[in-house]
Protein backbone atom coordinates (compact mmCIF):
# COMPACT_ATOMS: atom_id res chain seq x y z
CA UNK A 1 0.00 0.00 0.00
CA UNK A 2 1.38 3.47 -0.78
CA UNK A 3 2.28 5.80 1.93
CA UNK A 4 1.74 8.92 0.16
CA UNK A 5 -0.86 9.12 -3.22
CA UNK A 6 -1.84 12.04 -4.83
CA UNK A 7 -5.02 10.90 -7.35
CA UNK A 8 -5.71 13.01 -10.04
CA UNK A 9 -5.17 16.33 -8.08
CA UNK A 10 -5.87 19.64 -9.92
CA UNK A 11 -4.76 22.69 -9.06
CA UNK A 12 -4.80 26.41 -10.43
CA UNK A 13 -3.21 29.60 -8.91
CA UNK A 14 -5.62 32.14 -9.04
CA UNK A 15 -4.49 35.72 -10.64
CA UNK A 16 -6.88 38.20 -10.52
CA UNK A 17 -8.27 39.59 -13.83
CA UNK A 18 -7.43 36.05 -15.91
CA UNK A 19 -8.66 32.69 -15.82
CA UNK A 20 -5.48 31.90 -13.45
CA UNK A 21 -1.83 29.60 -14.26
CA UNK A 22 -2.99 25.76 -13.96
CA UNK A 23 -0.44 24.13 -12.27
CA UNK A 24 -1.30 20.94 -11.86
CA UNK A 25 -3.93 18.96 -14.65
CA UNK A 26 -4.40 15.70 -13.15
CA UNK A 27 -0.79 14.72 -11.20
CA UNK A 28 -1.21 11.09 -10.15
CA UNK A 29 1.67 10.09 -7.74
CA UNK A 30 2.59 7.48 -5.13
CA UNK A 31 5.00 6.95 -2.52
CA UNK A 32 6.15 3.96 0.13
CA UNK A 33 7.29 4.73 3.46
CA UNK A 34 10.84 4.14 3.17
CA UNK A 35 11.26 5.79 -0.37
CA UNK A 36 13.94 7.80 -1.09
CA UNK A 37 12.96 10.54 -3.55
CA UNK A 38 14.46 13.59 -5.43
CA UNK A 39 12.11 16.12 -7.47
CA UNK A 40 13.65 18.56 -9.45
CA UNK A 41 11.89 20.63 -12.30
CA UNK A 42 12.21 24.24 -13.66
CA UNK A 43 11.20 27.60 -11.26
CA UNK A 44 7.63 27.82 -10.96
CA UNK A 45 6.68 24.26 -12.03
CA UNK A 46 5.02 23.40 -8.85
CA UNK A 47 7.63 21.92 -6.82
CA UNK A 48 6.97 23.83 -3.59
CA UNK A 49 3.34 23.70 -3.95
CA UNK A 50 3.29 19.70 -4.45
CA UNK A 51 5.08 19.60 -0.91
CA UNK A 52 2.46 21.78 0.57
CA UNK A 53 -0.32 20.02 -0.56
CA UNK A 54 1.40 16.84 0.99
CA UNK A 55 0.93 18.73 4.29
CA UNK A 56 -2.33 20.16 3.55
CA UNK A 57 -1.51 23.99 3.56
CA UNK A 58 -2.36 23.87 0.18
CA UNK A 59 -5.70 22.54 -1.05
CA UNK A 60 -6.27 20.69 -4.42
CA UNK A 61 -9.15 22.46 -6.53
CA UNK A 62 -10.43 18.51 -7.09
CA UNK A 63 -8.76 14.57 -6.62
CA UNK A 64 -7.51 13.83 -2.96
CA UNK A 65 -4.07 13.68 -1.80
CA UNK A 66 -4.08 10.20 1.10
CA UNK A 67 -1.53 10.35 3.78
CA UNK A 68 -1.41 6.23 4.93
CA UNK A 69 -5.01 6.06 3.50
CA UNK A 70 -6.28 9.46 5.34
CA UNK A 71 -7.48 12.64 2.89
CA UNK A 72 -5.00 14.93 4.10
CA UNK A 73 -7.84 18.11 3.48
CA UNK A 74 -9.52 16.04 6.33
CA UNK A 75 -6.36 15.99 9.00
CA UNK A 76 -5.29 19.15 11.26
CA UNK A 77 -1.75 20.34 10.77
CA UNK A 78 -0.55 18.99 14.36
CA UNK A 79 -1.86 14.83 13.10
CA UNK A 80 -0.08 15.20 10.08
CA UNK A 81 3.31 16.19 11.57
CA UNK A 82 3.38 13.49 14.22
CA UNK A 83 4.18 11.47 10.90
CA UNK A 84 5.57 13.83 8.71
CA UNK A 85 8.71 16.52 9.00
CA UNK A 86 8.90 19.39 6.72
CA UNK A 87 11.88 21.52 6.01
CA UNK A 88 11.35 25.15 4.89
CA UNK A 89 13.48 26.65 2.10
CA UNK A 90 14.14 28.96 5.02
CA UNK A 91 15.25 26.81 8.20
CA UNK A 92 14.82 29.89 10.59
CA UNK A 93 11.61 30.30 9.90
CA UNK A 94 10.77 27.19 12.20
CA UNK A 95 13.57 27.65 14.77
CA UNK A 96 11.79 29.40 17.77
CA UNK A 97 13.65 30.03 20.76
CA UNK A 98 17.62 31.05 21.85
CA UNK A 99 19.43 27.54 22.41
CA UNK A 100 19.76 24.46 20.58
CA UNK A 101 18.79 22.29 23.42
CA UNK A 102 15.28 24.64 24.11
CA UNK A 103 14.66 24.23 20.40
CA UNK A 104 14.71 20.82 20.09
CA UNK A 105 12.91 20.02 23.47
CA UNK A 106 10.60 22.58 21.84
CA UNK A 107 7.39 20.63 20.95
CA UNK A 108 7.58 18.00 24.00
CA UNK A 109 7.22 21.05 26.70
CA UNK A 110 4.22 21.49 24.64
CA UNK A 111 2.92 18.23 25.62
CA UNK A 112 3.68 16.51 22.22
CA UNK A 113 4.94 12.71 23.21
CA UNK A 114 7.13 10.19 21.30
CA UNK A 115 8.10 6.71 21.72
CA UNK A 116 11.47 5.72 23.99
CA UNK A 117 13.24 8.23 25.67
CA UNK A 118 13.45 11.62 24.62
CA UNK A 119 16.86 12.69 26.72
CA UNK A 120 18.50 9.96 24.58
CA UNK A 121 17.13 10.82 21.81
CA UNK A 122 18.40 14.36 21.83
CA UNK A 123 21.73 12.71 22.09
CA UNK A 124 21.05 10.93 19.95
CA UNK A 125 20.20 13.87 17.69
CA UNK A 126 22.92 15.86 18.67
CA UNK A 127 25.67 12.76 17.37
CA UNK A 128 23.89 12.75 14.16
CA UNK A 129 23.68 16.09 13.41
CA UNK A 130 27.43 16.82 14.65
CA UNK A 131 26.05 19.58 16.77
CA UNK A 132 28.14 19.32 19.44
CA UNK A 133 30.25 22.19 19.17
CA UNK A 134 26.92 24.70 18.69
CA UNK A 135 25.20 23.60 22.03
CA UNK A 136 26.38 26.94 23.66
CA UNK A 137 25.83 29.15 20.53
CA UNK A 138 22.47 31.10 20.51
CA UNK A 139 20.61 29.46 17.46
CA UNK A 140 20.60 33.40 15.70
CA UNK A 141 24.56 33.40 15.89
CA UNK A 142 24.67 30.06 14.11
CA UNK A 143 25.55 29.91 10.12
CA UNK A 144 22.97 28.92 7.74
CA UNK A 145 24.29 25.18 7.58
CA UNK A 146 24.19 25.01 11.25
CA UNK A 147 20.49 26.37 11.95
CA UNK A 148 19.48 24.31 8.90
CA UNK A 149 20.94 21.02 10.93
CA UNK A 150 18.82 22.34 13.58
CA UNK A 151 15.56 22.55 11.87
CA UNK A 152 16.25 18.60 10.77
CA UNK A 153 16.95 17.96 14.58
CA UNK A 154 13.75 19.57 15.50
CA UNK A 155 11.62 17.38 12.80
CA UNK A 156 13.89 13.98 14.25
CA UNK A 157 12.76 14.71 17.70
CA UNK A 158 9.24 13.95 16.71
CA UNK A 159 10.74 10.55 15.20
CA UNK A 160 8.56 10.59 11.88
CA UNK A 161 7.87 8.40 9.40
CA UNK A 162 8.60 11.27 6.38
CA UNK A 163 10.68 13.57 5.52
CA UNK A 164 9.81 16.65 3.28
CA UNK A 165 12.80 18.95 2.67
CA UNK A 166 12.29 22.10 0.14
CA UNK A 167 15.17 22.75 -1.35
CA UNK A 168 17.64 22.09 1.48
CA UNK A 169 21.01 22.73 -0.53
CA UNK A 170 20.52 26.82 -0.80
CA UNK A 171 23.69 28.62 0.82
CA UNK A 172 25.42 25.73 1.41
CA UNK A 173 28.82 24.79 0.73
CA UNK A 174 29.99 21.74 -1.01
CA UNK A 175 31.30 20.53 2.40
CA UNK A 176 27.85 21.39 4.50
CA UNK A 177 25.88 19.88 1.05
CA UNK A 178 28.20 16.47 1.60
CA UNK A 179 27.46 16.64 5.70
CA UNK A 180 23.62 16.85 4.37
CA UNK A 181 23.74 14.23 1.78
CA UNK A 182 25.54 11.53 4.66
CA UNK A 183 22.63 12.63 7.15
CA UNK A 184 19.84 11.93 4.86
CA UNK A 185 21.48 8.22 3.74
CA UNK A 186 21.75 7.82 7.47
CA UNK A 187 18.22 8.47 7.97
CA UNK A 188 17.07 6.48 4.88
CA UNK A 189 18.88 3.91 6.54
CA UNK A 190 16.93 4.17 9.52
CA UNK A 191 13.42 3.29 7.84
CA UNK A 192 12.65 7.62 7.35
CA UNK A 193 11.15 7.97 3.54
CA UNK A 194 12.32 11.24 2.23
CA UNK A 195 11.00 13.79 -0.11
CA UNK A 196 13.89 16.15 -1.26
CA UNK A 197 13.14 18.94 -4.03
CA UNK A 198 15.65 20.41 -5.35
CA UNK A 199 17.33 22.17 -8.15
CA UNK A 200 20.44 21.74 -7.50
CA UNK A 201 21.09 18.87 -9.88
CA UNK A 202 24.98 17.93 -8.80
CA UNK A 203 23.40 17.20 -5.44
CA UNK A 204 20.33 15.13 -6.00
CA UNK A 205 22.16 13.18 -8.56
CA UNK A 206 24.90 11.73 -5.88
CA UNK A 207 21.95 10.82 -3.80
CA UNK A 208 20.80 7.26 -3.92
CA UNK A 209 17.16 7.88 -4.67
CA UNK A 210 14.69 7.60 -7.50
CA UNK A 211 14.98 10.78 -9.48
CA UNK A 212 11.82 12.37 -10.46
CA UNK A 213 11.43 15.48 -12.83
CA UNK A 214 7.87 17.62 -12.56
CA UNK A 215 6.55 18.78 -16.08
CA UNK A 216 4.22 21.62 -17.29
CA UNK A 217 0.31 20.29 -15.99
CA UNK A 218 1.73 18.20 -13.16
CA UNK A 219 3.23 15.34 -15.45
CA UNK A 220 6.06 13.53 -13.50
CA UNK A 221 8.67 11.46 -15.23
CA UNK A 222 11.26 9.34 -13.72
CA UNK A 223 15.21 10.58 -14.42
CA UNK A 224 17.40 7.74 -16.28
CA UNK B 1 -13.95 53.32 -9.01
CA UNK B 2 -10.54 52.54 -10.51
CA UNK B 3 -10.35 56.41 -12.19
CA UNK B 4 -11.12 57.56 -9.35
CA UNK B 5 -7.84 56.10 -7.74
CA UNK B 6 -5.55 57.28 -10.39
CA UNK B 7 -6.74 60.69 -10.03
CA UNK B 8 -6.73 61.64 -6.81
CA UNK B 9 -2.83 63.41 -6.10
CA UNK B 10 -1.25 61.45 -3.80
CA UNK B 11 -0.21 64.60 -1.39
CA UNK B 12 -3.73 64.54 -1.01
CA UNK B 13 -3.58 60.90 0.19
CA UNK B 14 -0.44 61.62 2.32
CA UNK B 15 -2.40 64.93 3.87
CA UNK B 16 -5.29 62.69 4.29
CA UNK B 17 -3.91 60.19 6.27
CA UNK B 18 -1.66 62.36 8.15
CA UNK B 19 -4.74 63.77 9.57
CA UNK B 20 -6.89 60.56 10.17
CA UNK B 21 -3.83 58.49 11.95
CA UNK B 22 -2.65 62.16 13.70
CA UNK B 23 -6.12 62.41 14.91
CA UNK B 24 -6.65 58.48 15.95
CA UNK B 25 -3.71 58.66 18.00
CA UNK B 26 -4.07 61.70 20.35
CA UNK B 27 -8.47 61.35 20.72
CA UNK B 28 -9.27 59.49 23.56
CA UNK B 29 -13.41 60.23 23.34
CA UNK B 30 -14.81 56.63 22.29
CA UNK B 31 -17.35 58.12 19.69
CA UNK B 32 -15.12 60.17 18.03
CA UNK B 33 -12.51 57.39 17.60
CA UNK B 34 -15.25 55.56 15.70
CA UNK B 35 -16.65 58.18 13.73
CA UNK B 36 -12.59 58.88 12.72
CA UNK B 37 -12.39 54.79 11.65
CA UNK B 38 -15.84 55.24 9.48
CA UNK B 39 -14.14 58.07 7.72
CA UNK B 40 -11.02 55.91 7.06
CA UNK B 41 -12.93 53.68 5.87
CA UNK B 42 -14.92 56.12 3.48
CA UNK B 43 -11.70 57.82 2.44
CA UNK B 44 -10.25 54.02 1.38
CA UNK B 45 -13.45 53.41 -0.55
CA UNK B 46 -13.57 56.73 -2.37
CA UNK B 47 -9.75 56.57 -3.36
CA UNK B 48 -10.13 52.72 -4.55
CA UNK B 49 -8.40 51.05 -2.53
CA UNK B 50 -8.31 47.30 -2.15
CA UNK B 51 -9.58 47.14 1.48
CA UNK B 52 -11.01 44.03 1.18
CA UNK B 53 -7.57 42.22 -0.33
CA UNK B 54 -5.87 43.76 2.23
CA UNK B 55 -7.44 42.34 5.41
CA UNK B 56 -7.71 39.39 3.88
CA UNK B 57 -4.27 38.84 3.37
CA UNK B 58 -3.88 40.00 7.00
CA UNK B 59 -6.22 37.70 8.50
CA UNK B 60 -3.34 35.40 9.95
CA UNK B 61 -1.75 38.65 11.88
CA UNK B 62 -5.38 39.88 11.91
CA UNK B 63 -6.20 36.85 14.25
CA UNK B 64 -3.20 36.91 16.16
CA UNK B 65 -3.72 41.03 16.58
CA UNK B 66 -7.67 39.77 18.45
CA UNK B 67 -6.10 37.31 20.46
CA UNK B 68 -3.72 40.09 22.05
CA UNK B 69 -6.53 42.39 22.39
CA UNK B 70 -8.54 40.19 24.06
CA UNK B 71 -5.90 39.42 26.43
CA UNK B 72 -5.29 42.36 27.37
CA UNK B 73 -8.26 43.71 27.98
CA UNK B 74 -8.95 40.50 30.22
CA UNK B 75 -5.79 41.79 32.27
CA UNK B 76 -7.32 45.46 32.69
CA UNK B 77 -8.34 45.72 36.28
CA UNK B 78 -9.62 49.59 36.30
CA UNK B 79 -12.62 50.16 36.04
CA UNK B 80 -16.03 48.86 36.91
CA UNK B 81 -16.56 44.90 36.15
CA UNK B 82 -18.92 43.83 33.45
CA UNK B 83 -18.27 40.41 33.84
CA UNK B 84 -16.96 38.59 37.27
CA UNK B 85 -16.33 34.91 38.17
CA UNK B 86 -16.33 34.02 41.49
CA UNK B 87 -15.18 37.35 42.78
CA UNK B 88 -12.73 38.33 39.98
CA UNK B 89 -12.92 40.67 37.59
CA UNK B 90 -12.89 39.56 34.50
CA UNK B 91 -13.76 42.02 31.99
CA UNK B 92 -14.26 45.79 33.24
CA UNK B 93 -15.47 48.37 31.48
CA UNK B 94 -12.29 50.63 31.04
CA UNK B 95 -10.72 46.81 29.52
CA UNK B 96 -13.23 46.95 26.88
CA UNK B 97 -12.92 50.33 26.24
CA UNK B 98 -9.10 49.96 25.78
CA UNK B 99 -9.77 46.90 23.32
CA UNK B 100 -12.23 48.58 21.17
CA UNK B 101 -9.94 51.58 20.80
CA UNK B 102 -6.82 49.38 19.74
CA UNK B 103 -9.14 47.51 16.78
CA UNK B 104 -10.52 51.18 15.41
CA UNK B 105 -6.63 52.19 16.15
CA UNK B 106 -5.33 49.69 14.40
CA UNK B 107 -8.40 49.73 11.48
CA UNK B 108 -6.93 53.18 10.54
CA UNK B 109 -3.58 52.52 9.99
CA UNK B 110 -4.88 49.76 7.73
CA UNK B 111 -6.71 51.95 5.85
CA UNK B 112 -4.62 54.53 5.83
CA UNK B 113 -1.79 51.94 4.43
CA UNK B 114 -4.50 51.07 1.46
CA UNK B 115 -5.14 54.60 0.85
CA UNK B 116 -1.74 54.79 0.26
CA UNK B 117 -0.81 51.93 -1.30
CA UNK B 118 -3.29 53.14 -4.45
CA UNK B 119 -0.53 55.41 -5.64
CA UNK B 120 2.27 53.99 -7.33
CA UNK B 121 5.74 54.06 -4.99
CA UNK B 122 7.29 56.50 -7.76
CA UNK B 123 4.50 59.01 -7.25
CA UNK B 124 4.32 58.56 -3.44
CA UNK B 125 7.50 59.59 -3.13
CA UNK B 126 7.10 62.68 -5.18
CA UNK B 127 4.24 63.53 -3.25
CA UNK B 128 6.75 63.41 -0.04
CA UNK B 129 8.77 65.55 -2.02
CA UNK B 130 6.60 68.38 -2.82
CA UNK B 131 4.85 68.50 -0.08
CA UNK B 132 8.85 69.04 1.66
CA UNK B 133 8.61 66.28 3.95
CA UNK B 134 11.64 63.55 4.13
CA UNK B 135 10.76 61.26 1.47
CA UNK B 136 12.70 58.49 3.30
CA UNK B 137 9.02 58.42 5.06
CA UNK B 138 7.40 57.88 1.73
CA UNK B 139 9.82 55.41 1.02
CA UNK B 140 9.80 53.18 4.16
CA UNK B 141 5.80 53.49 3.91
CA UNK B 142 5.84 52.19 0.51
CA UNK B 143 8.34 49.03 1.07
CA UNK B 144 6.61 48.38 4.31
CA UNK B 145 3.11 48.32 2.26
CA UNK B 146 4.44 46.04 -0.23
CA UNK B 147 5.97 43.56 2.02
CA UNK B 148 2.80 42.70 3.95
CA UNK B 149 2.01 39.72 1.82
CA UNK B 150 5.32 38.07 2.35
CA UNK B 151 4.88 39.12 6.25
CA UNK B 152 1.52 37.01 6.26
CA UNK B 153 3.04 34.53 4.10
CA UNK B 154 6.28 34.05 6.82
CA UNK B 155 3.51 34.19 9.71
CA UNK B 156 1.79 31.34 7.97
CA UNK B 157 4.97 29.35 7.71
CA UNK B 158 5.86 29.51 11.53
CA UNK B 159 2.69 28.63 12.24
CA UNK B 160 2.26 25.68 10.20
CA UNK B 161 6.24 24.55 10.88
CA UNK B 162 4.97 24.64 14.79
CA UNK B 163 2.20 23.14 14.05
CA UNK B 164 4.22 20.30 12.43
CA UNK B 165 6.10 19.59 14.78
CA UNK B 166 3.14 18.12 16.49
CA UNK B 167 1.68 20.67 18.52
CA UNK B 168 -2.38 21.31 18.70
CA UNK B 169 -2.09 24.91 19.57
CA UNK B 170 -5.67 25.28 20.21
CA UNK B 171 -5.61 22.19 22.45
CA UNK B 172 -3.18 24.26 24.51
CA UNK B 173 -4.15 25.42 28.16
CA UNK B 174 -4.23 29.23 27.72
CA UNK B 175 -1.23 30.37 29.52
CA UNK B 176 0.88 28.03 27.41
CA UNK B 177 -1.02 29.11 24.42
CA UNK B 178 0.28 32.97 25.07
CA UNK B 179 3.77 31.46 25.47
CA UNK B 180 3.40 29.58 21.97
CA UNK B 181 2.16 32.58 20.52
CA UNK B 182 5.24 34.94 21.71
CA UNK B 183 7.29 32.43 20.84
CA UNK B 184 5.77 32.57 16.95
CA UNK B 185 7.76 36.29 16.71
CA UNK B 186 11.35 35.08 17.27
CA UNK B 187 11.34 34.17 13.66
CA UNK B 188 8.81 36.62 12.54
CA UNK B 189 11.27 39.76 13.67
CA UNK B 190 14.42 37.83 12.91
CA UNK B 191 13.43 37.46 9.31
CA UNK B 192 11.69 41.29 8.90
CA UNK B 193 15.08 42.10 10.03
CA UNK B 194 17.25 40.26 8.10
CA UNK B 195 15.21 41.93 4.88
CA UNK B 196 14.83 45.09 6.49
CA UNK B 197 19.05 45.00 6.37
CA UNK B 198 18.80 43.23 2.85
CA UNK B 199 16.58 45.87 1.28
CA UNK B 200 18.92 49.03 2.66
CA UNK B 201 21.72 47.37 1.38
CA UNK B 202 20.94 47.28 -2.08
CA UNK B 203 19.18 50.45 -2.52
CA UNK B 204 22.35 51.48 -1.23
CA UNK B 205 24.05 49.48 -3.93
CA UNK B 206 21.85 51.21 -6.28
CA UNK B 207 23.22 54.63 -5.85
CA UNK B 208 20.41 55.71 -2.93
CA UNK B 209 21.95 58.05 -0.74
CA UNK B 210 19.24 58.73 2.30
CA UNK B 211 19.29 62.67 2.81
CA UNK B 212 20.76 63.59 -0.61
CA UNK B 213 19.06 66.32 -1.97
CA UNK B 214 17.25 64.60 -5.20
CA UNK B 215 15.69 66.23 -8.61
CA UNK B 216 13.17 64.69 -10.60
CA UNK B 217 11.56 64.76 -14.20
CA UNK B 218 7.83 64.75 -12.82
CA UNK B 219 5.84 67.33 -11.11
CA UNK B 220 2.00 66.69 -9.62
CA UNK B 221 0.00 69.12 -9.98
CA UNK B 222 -3.14 69.34 -7.81
CA UNK B 223 -6.45 69.58 -9.02
CA UNK B 224 -10.00 71.47 -8.00
CA UNK B 225 -11.07 68.08 -7.06
CA UNK B 226 -7.99 67.27 -4.85
CA UNK B 227 -8.27 70.23 -2.94
CA UNK B 228 -11.99 69.87 -2.36
CA UNK B 229 -11.42 66.02 -1.31
CA UNK B 230 -8.52 67.62 1.09
CA UNK B 231 -11.00 70.38 2.29
CA UNK B 232 -14.34 68.31 3.18
CA UNK B 233 -11.84 65.86 4.78
CA UNK B 234 -10.37 68.10 6.98
CA UNK B 235 -14.31 69.56 7.60
CA UNK B 236 -15.15 66.12 8.47
CA UNK B 237 -12.73 65.75 11.00
CA UNK B 238 -13.07 69.29 12.51
CA UNK B 239 -16.54 68.40 13.12
CA UNK B 240 -16.03 65.00 14.89
CA UNK B 241 -13.35 66.68 16.73
CA UNK B 242 -16.16 69.99 18.42
CA UNK B 243 -19.21 66.90 18.96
Amino acid sequence: MSYYQLKDVYYTIKIKGSSGRAIFEGLNLKFKKSDFITLSGENGIGKTTLTKMLIGIIKPDSGVVLLDGDDVKLLECYEIGKKIGYLFQNPNIQLFNRSIKEELYFASDYGVKTSGDINQRYKDIVELLSLEKALNTPIVQLSQGEQQRVAIGTILMNDPEFIILDEPTVGLDEERKNTLKDTLIKLNNQGIGLLVISHDKDFIDDLPAKHLVLNKGGKICEKD
Amino acid sequence: MKKIKHIIDPRVKILGVAILTGFIVFEQGMLQQVLIGVLSLGFAVYVGADLIGILKKLRRFLTLFFTLVIIQSFFRSGGNPLITVLGIKIVTDQGLYMAISYVVRMFVIIASGAVISTSSMRTTLQGFSQLKLPYVLGLMTSIGIRFLPILGEEIQNAYTSMSLRGINVKALPIKKRISIIGSLFVPIVFSALNRAQKISESIEMRGYVVGEKRTSYYTLKMVAKDYITLIVLTGLVLTITFI
